[in-house]
């Protein structure tokens, strides 16, 4: 593997063959998500998303943010009875249940966590959805899946911690079937330098609390989109309200400190800290977060359509 | 942490705290050093783990370090008077 490397994690990885890689991103990512979901449960959303939410206006609390940007993901993937959606890095099933709940499609998710997949496939039982959802412990490099076999693939805050982009987003381009739509939301480092990437900052919430992350620039990511097949609807800039979003789970793990050290003792402190590295990193915006979505041949949403809302009572 | 505790004691545990941060024992930390300067030296890292464990031991929460025009910790007098601050706040709400 040849990419251009940020810090020492990759250029780490750039010297594993990509087996090695697909290896080291299973074993090490899945560590982060293999803690207790209770411990989750106590600092996100219900629907345990693992992502930003999107802020109205900054007094909104986390459930509102996070339901927002579920409804905001299901316009935007727009699925149709009977079309298939898959999740890579599905979590806990905070988006694959509720797109499950609010379409007819049918749905499969990959997780490296086994606890994750466990309660996912919970809570899909328990909101009577599990008949259309299916979900695999699996590395999306090891998926064996039919040409244009689905409508849409959904990466939320998963494609940060794969490698090798090039492969990933080739994959995507040969499985969607003509017309389906993929959708990004993850993070990013902005093109012209701000801040220490190889800072022992960057290095804890990168390799030490998550495995392995790798930030690449937006038009990397929108380029090796581009050369899939597939074409780029649109682009958002979530940066200030994944800020907004971990000032919440912080203060939601300042409040449960003891419960959480109960069960994973030394946890609480780690989310706390590599939260804390992630809020002023976006709150800087030496990192960026950015929701996409691209289509392969003609749209089936017009995102020049979509209403962007006036500020103050002036036309 | 339990108990009503006086200000000499909450200074004496933030300099050790800081001390354990930069590996030094507490008598090398001068109370009048920035906790955030260059003379400790502790990066970006070490102040958010040094918060996080001032949060723990005292069961309080510092300022926020991200929030737009955030100002520097100060001296290691100001941040035990902080700490002071925060911990006599909670003990007059109770515990959280």
């Amino acid at each position: 593997m040849n990419a251009i490397a940020h810090t020492r994690a990759e250029r780490e990885a750039n010297l594993r063959s990509a087996a090695d890689q697909r290896e080291h991103e299973r074993q090490a990512v899945a560590a982060h998500y293999e803690h207790s979901p209770e411990i989750f449960s106590l600092v996100l959303d219900s629907r345990l998303a693992y992502a930003t939410g999107v802020y109205a206006d900054p007094g909104e609390d986390l459930e509102t943010a996070q339901a927002r940007k579920y409804a905001r993901i299901a316009a935007k993937l727009d699925i149709r009875p009977g079309q298939r959606v898959l999740d890579i890095g599905c979590g806990w099933g905070s988006n694959l249940l509720y797109l499950a709940q609010h379409s007819e499609g049918v749905f499969h998710g990959i997780t490296l966590s086994a606890q994750q997949r466990e309660e996912a496939l919970r809570r899909a039982r328990a909101w009577g959805v599990a008949e259309r959802v299916t979900i695999d412990v699996c590395h999306v490099e090891d998926l064996q899946l039919a040409p244009e076999s689905f409508d849409a693939i959904l990466f939320s805050g998963s494609i940060v911690h794969m490698h090798n982009r090039p492969a990933i987003h080739e994959w995507v381009g040969r499985t969607l079937k003509p017309g389906g739509r993929m959708l990004i939301s993850d993070c990013y480092f902005p093109v012209q330098q701000r801040g220490d990437r190889d800072s022992a900052a960057t290095e804890y919430i990168f390799v030490e609390a998550l495995g392995y992350c790798r930030l690449i620039g937006l038009a990397e990511e929108l380029q090796l989109i581009e050369r899939a097949g597939l074409d780029i609807l649109h682009v958002e800039d979530l940066t200030r309200h994944y800020a907004q979003t971990l000032a919440h789970w912080i203060d939601n793990v300042r409040r449960n400190r003891r419960t959480i050290e109960a069960i994973a003792p030394g946890f609480a402190a780690v989310l706390q800290q590599y939260m804390t590295v992630a809020r002023m990193s976006f709150a800087r915006r030496t990192a960026l977060e950015y929701m996409i979505l691209a289509t392969k041949g003609a749209p089936t949403v017009d995102p020049g359509a979509w209403p962007i809302a006036q500020k103050g009572g002036r036309s | 942490m339990d108990g009503i505790i006086d200000n000499d004691l909450i200074v004496a545990r933030v300099r050790a705290l800081i001390a354990d941060a930069v590996r030094q024992p507490v008598a090398a930390i001068p109370l009048d050093v920035r906790v955030d300067g260059s003379e400790l030296g502790i990066d970006s890292l070490g102040l958010i783990k040094l918060t996080v464990r001032i949060e723990e031991t005292f069961d309080i929460t510092m300022p926020d370090l991200a929030a737009p025009g955030a100002g520097p910790l100060g001296s290691v007098r100001e941040v035990a008077a902080l700490v002071a601050e925060q911990v006599a706040a909670r003990q007059a709400g109770g515990a959280r």
